[in-house]
Protein backbone atom coordinates (compact mmCIF):
# COMPACT_ATOMS: atom_id res chain seq x y z
CA UNK A 1 0.00 0.00 0.00
CA UNK A 2 1.27 3.62 -0.76
CA UNK A 3 0.59 6.82 0.82
CA UNK A 4 -2.03 9.11 -1.23
CA UNK A 5 -1.47 12.60 -2.73
CA UNK A 6 -4.63 13.25 -3.43
CA UNK A 7 -4.74 16.35 -0.87
CA UNK A 8 -7.93 15.86 -0.16
CA UNK A 9 -7.34 16.33 3.80
CA UNK A 10 -5.82 19.42 3.11
CA UNK A 11 -8.32 21.13 1.29
CA UNK A 12 -10.42 20.28 4.32
CA UNK A 13 -6.99 21.99 6.79
CA UNK A 14 -7.24 25.40 4.28
CA UNK A 15 -10.85 25.42 4.07
CA UNK A 16 -11.89 25.40 8.02
CA UNK A 17 -8.41 26.77 9.46
CA UNK A 18 -8.09 23.63 12.09
CA UNK A 19 -4.02 24.57 12.76
CA UNK A 20 -2.19 26.91 14.47
CA UNK A 21 1.22 28.23 13.96
CA UNK A 22 2.26 26.34 17.19
CA UNK A 23 1.10 23.01 16.62
CA UNK A 24 1.76 20.88 13.44
CA UNK A 25 -0.78 19.62 11.18
CA UNK A 26 -1.88 15.99 11.82
CA UNK A 27 -3.40 14.00 8.89
CA UNK A 28 -6.00 11.03 9.71
CA UNK A 29 -5.88 8.15 7.05
CA UNK A 30 -8.69 5.84 6.59
CA UNK A 31 -7.25 2.51 5.47
CA UNK A 32 -8.89 0.31 2.82
CA UNK A 33 -10.41 -3.22 4.68
CA UNK A 34 -12.23 -5.40 2.58
CA UNK A 35 -14.98 -6.46 4.16
CA UNK A 36 -16.58 -2.90 5.08
CA UNK A 37 -19.59 -2.25 2.63
CA UNK A 38 -18.97 0.57 0.71
CA UNK A 39 -22.22 2.30 2.22
CA UNK A 40 -21.16 1.76 6.05
CA UNK A 41 -17.77 3.92 5.12
CA UNK A 42 -19.63 6.82 2.56
CA UNK A 43 -22.11 7.07 5.77
CA UNK A 44 -19.38 7.10 8.95
CA UNK A 45 -17.33 9.86 6.66
CA UNK A 46 -21.11 11.76 6.26
CA UNK A 47 -21.63 11.30 10.13
CA UNK A 48 -18.31 11.96 11.58
CA UNK A 49 -16.85 14.82 9.35
CA UNK A 50 -19.90 15.63 8.36
CA UNK A 51 -19.04 15.69 4.22
CA UNK A 52 -21.19 15.75 1.76
CA UNK A 53 -22.47 12.63 -0.04
CA UNK A 54 -19.79 13.58 -2.98
CA UNK A 55 -17.02 13.93 -0.89
CA UNK A 56 -17.15 10.98 1.49
CA UNK A 57 -18.13 8.79 -1.50
CA UNK A 58 -14.77 9.49 -3.55
CA UNK A 59 -12.60 9.43 -0.20
CA UNK A 60 -14.23 6.07 0.10
CA UNK A 61 -13.30 4.93 -3.32
CA UNK A 62 -10.05 6.75 -2.89
CA UNK A 63 -9.05 4.56 -0.11
CA UNK A 64 -10.49 1.38 -1.65
CA UNK A 65 -8.05 1.92 -5.22
CA UNK A 66 -4.87 3.19 -3.43
CA UNK A 67 -5.06 1.48 0.03
CA UNK A 68 -5.40 4.76 2.07
CA UNK A 69 -6.48 7.95 1.98
CA UNK A 70 -6.09 11.35 4.06
CA UNK A 71 -9.71 11.64 5.22
CA UNK A 72 -8.62 15.13 7.28
CA UNK A 73 -6.04 17.47 8.47
CA UNK A 74 -5.69 19.45 11.67
CA UNK A 75 -5.03 19.40 15.08
CA UNK A 76 -4.05 16.49 16.95
CA UNK A 77 -6.64 15.70 19.39
CA UNK A 78 -9.11 16.53 17.16
CA UNK A 79 -7.69 13.79 14.35
CA UNK A 80 -7.15 11.37 17.33
CA UNK A 81 -10.71 11.72 18.52
CA UNK A 82 -11.84 11.33 14.60
CA UNK A 83 -9.53 8.02 14.55
CA UNK A 84 -11.66 6.76 17.36
CA UNK A 85 -14.91 7.72 15.91
CA UNK A 86 -13.66 5.69 12.79
CA UNK A 87 -12.47 3.09 15.08
CA UNK A 88 -16.47 2.64 16.15
CA UNK A 89 -17.83 2.26 12.12
CA UNK A 90 -15.31 -1.18 12.43
CA UNK A 91 -12.78 1.28 9.83
CA UNK A 92 -9.23 1.23 10.44
CA UNK A 93 -7.26 4.53 10.42
CA UNK A 94 -4.56 6.19 12.07
CA UNK A 95 -3.05 9.69 12.61
CA UNK A 96 -0.08 10.91 11.37
CA UNK A 97 1.79 14.36 11.38
CA UNK A 98 1.24 15.99 8.10
CA UNK A 99 4.19 16.69 5.96
CA UNK B 1 -38.07 -24.33 0.86
CA UNK B 2 -39.49 -21.53 3.39
CA UNK B 3 -39.25 -17.69 2.30
CA UNK B 4 -37.60 -15.97 5.44
CA UNK B 5 -38.06 -12.21 5.94
CA UNK B 6 -34.92 -10.39 6.30
CA UNK B 7 -35.92 -6.98 6.63
CA UNK B 8 -34.95 -3.46 8.48
CA UNK B 9 -36.61 -0.28 7.47
CA UNK B 10 -38.10 3.15 8.81
CA UNK B 11 -41.73 2.74 9.48
CA UNK B 12 -44.35 5.36 9.31
CA UNK B 13 -44.27 6.45 13.21
CA UNK B 14 -40.46 6.95 12.58
CA UNK B 15 -39.18 4.24 14.82
CA UNK B 16 -36.90 1.19 12.97
CA UNK B 17 -38.92 -1.94 12.20
CA UNK B 18 -36.61 -4.76 12.90
CA UNK B 19 -38.22 -8.59 10.97
CA UNK B 20 -35.22 -10.88 11.17
CA UNK B 21 -35.61 -14.90 11.61
CA UNK B 22 -34.43 -15.57 15.36
CA UNK B 23 -31.14 -16.63 14.23
CA UNK B 24 -30.23 -13.08 13.33
CA UNK B 25 -31.50 -11.36 15.93
CA UNK B 26 -28.89 -13.63 18.21
CA UNK B 27 -26.00 -12.95 15.62
CA UNK B 28 -26.42 -9.62 16.47
CA UNK B 29 -26.13 -10.66 20.36
CA UNK B 30 -22.76 -12.85 19.80
CA UNK B 31 -21.44 -9.84 17.92
CA UNK B 32 -22.06 -7.28 20.69
CA UNK B 33 -20.81 -10.38 22.92
CA UNK B 34 -17.49 -10.75 20.73
CA UNK B 35 -16.97 -7.07 20.85
CA UNK B 36 -17.40 -6.92 24.61
CA UNK B 37 -14.85 -9.97 24.90
CA UNK B 38 -12.13 -8.27 22.78
CA UNK B 39 -12.43 -5.24 24.44
CA UNK B 40 -12.66 -6.94 28.38
CA UNK B 41 -9.01 -9.04 27.23
CA UNK B 42 -6.34 -6.92 26.90
CA UNK B 43 -3.81 -9.47 26.02
CA UNK B 44 -6.05 -10.93 23.18
CA UNK B 45 -5.49 -10.08 18.65
CA UNK B 46 -9.14 -8.72 18.95
CA UNK B 47 -8.19 -6.06 21.89
CA UNK B 48 -5.04 -4.79 19.57
CA UNK B 49 -7.37 -4.54 16.79
CA UNK B 50 -10.15 -2.62 18.88
CA UNK B 51 -7.59 -0.25 20.73
CA UNK B 52 -4.89 -0.33 18.03
CA UNK B 53 -2.32 2.30 18.36
CA UNK B 54 -3.91 5.73 17.18
CA UNK B 55 -0.92 7.69 16.68
CA UNK B 56 2.28 5.96 15.64
CA UNK B 57 4.45 9.45 15.95
CA UNK B 58 3.23 9.64 19.97
CA UNK B 59 4.49 8.02 23.34
CA UNK B 60 0.97 7.49 23.87
CA UNK B 61 -2.63 8.55 22.46
CA UNK B 62 -4.65 10.82 24.06
CA UNK B 63 -6.17 9.32 27.14
CA UNK B 64 -9.59 11.28 26.51
CA UNK B 65 -9.24 9.36 23.23
CA UNK B 66 -8.65 6.25 24.88
CA UNK B 67 -11.38 6.45 27.47
CA UNK B 68 -14.03 7.98 24.53
CA UNK B 69 -13.02 4.11 22.90
CA UNK B 70 -13.54 2.30 25.56
CA UNK B 71 -17.36 4.51 26.91
CA UNK B 72 -18.30 3.74 23.28
CA UNK B 73 -17.68 -0.04 23.31
CA UNK B 74 -19.08 -0.34 26.29
CA UNK B 75 -22.14 1.65 25.09
CA UNK B 76 -23.05 0.10 21.87
CA UNK B 77 -22.28 -3.58 23.64
CA UNK B 78 -24.81 -2.63 26.23
CA UNK B 79 -27.10 -1.32 24.20
CA UNK B 80 -27.10 -4.17 21.67
CA UNK B 81 -27.51 -6.49 24.68
CA UNK B 82 -30.43 -4.77 25.72
CA UNK B 83 -32.38 -4.56 22.72
CA UNK B 84 -31.02 -7.39 20.66
CA UNK B 85 -34.72 -9.08 20.62
CA UNK B 86 -36.47 -5.94 19.77
CA UNK B 87 -38.57 -5.82 16.45
CA UNK B 88 -38.79 -1.61 16.51
CA UNK B 89 -35.39 0.55 17.29
CA UNK B 90 -34.95 3.84 18.22
CA UNK B 91 -32.47 5.44 15.84
CA UNK B 92 -29.72 5.41 18.61
CA UNK B 93 -30.54 1.72 19.29
CA UNK B 94 -29.99 1.11 15.40
CA UNK B 95 -26.95 2.89 15.31
CA UNK B 96 -25.85 0.58 18.68
CA UNK B 97 -26.24 -2.65 16.55
CA UNK B 98 -24.64 -0.84 13.65
CA UNK B 99 -21.63 0.27 15.66
CA UNK B 100 -21.51 -3.42 16.87
CA UNK B 101 -21.88 -5.33 13.65
CA UNK B 102 -19.23 -2.96 12.21
CA UNK B 103 -16.27 -3.81 14.92
CA UNK B 104 -17.32 -6.95 15.05
CA UNK B 105 -16.90 -7.36 11.29
CA UNK B 106 -13.68 -5.77 11.62
CA UNK B 107 -12.31 -8.02 14.55
CA UNK B 108 -13.66 -11.06 12.37
CA UNK B 109 -11.53 -9.52 9.67
CA UNK B 110 -8.76 -9.72 11.89
CA UNK B 111 -8.78 -13.14 12.42
CA UNK B 112 -9.22 -14.17 9.32
CA UNK B 113 -5.96 -11.47 8.23
CA UNK B 114 -8.32 -10.10 5.48
CA UNK B 115 -6.14 -7.22 4.21
CA UNK B 116 -7.09 -6.48 0.12
CA UNK B 117 -9.61 -8.00 -1.24
CA UNK B 118 -7.70 -10.67 -2.66
CA UNK B 119 -7.27 -11.87 0.43
CA UNK B 120 -11.12 -12.73 0.14
CA UNK B 121 -10.25 -15.10 -2.82
CA UNK B 122 -8.54 -17.76 -0.17
CA UNK B 123 -11.79 -18.32 2.01
CA UNK B 124 -14.40 -20.88 1.77
CA UNK B 125 -17.84 -20.57 1.20
CA UNK B 126 -19.16 -21.09 5.07
CA UNK B 127 -16.27 -17.90 5.90
CA UNK B 128 -17.91 -15.68 3.00
CA UNK B 129 -21.58 -16.51 3.53
CA UNK B 130 -21.05 -15.69 7.29
CA UNK B 131 -19.11 -12.33 6.67
CA UNK B 132 -22.00 -11.08 3.89
CA UNK B 133 -24.50 -11.96 6.74
CA UNK B 134 -22.44 -8.88 8.97
CA UNK B 135 -23.18 -7.02 5.36
CA UNK B 136 -26.11 -7.31 4.40
CA UNK B 137 -27.53 -6.30 8.22
CA UNK B 138 -25.36 -3.68 7.98
CA UNK B 139 -26.33 -2.31 4.45
CA UNK B 140 -30.07 -2.79 6.17
CA UNK B 141 -29.39 -0.88 8.99
CA UNK B 142 -27.78 2.30 6.97
CA UNK B 143 -30.69 2.17 4.52
CA UNK B 144 -32.89 2.66 7.68
CA UNK B 145 -31.57 5.04 9.46
CA UNK B 146 -30.81 7.31 6.08
CA UNK B 147 -34.51 7.08 5.36
CA UNK B 148 -36.27 10.49 6.55
CA UNK B 149 -38.36 10.94 8.95
CA UNK B 150 -41.90 10.70 7.95
CA UNK B 151 -43.28 14.23 7.91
Amino acid sequence: MRPVGTGLGTSTEERTGETTDLAPPYNVFLWNDPVTPMVVVTRALKRIFCYDHDRAELLMITAHLEGKVVVWTGERERAQRYCVELGLSGLQSTVGRAS
Amino acid sequence: MEEVAVRIARAGDGVIEVDLPDVLHRFVLLAAEAVRASAGDPGSAGHRRLFGRIDEGADRDDPLATLARQVAIEGAGTAVERTWRSTRLTDDEAEAWLRVLSMALSLRAGELELAVEEDLDALDPRQRAYLEVFQVLQALLVEALDAPPPS
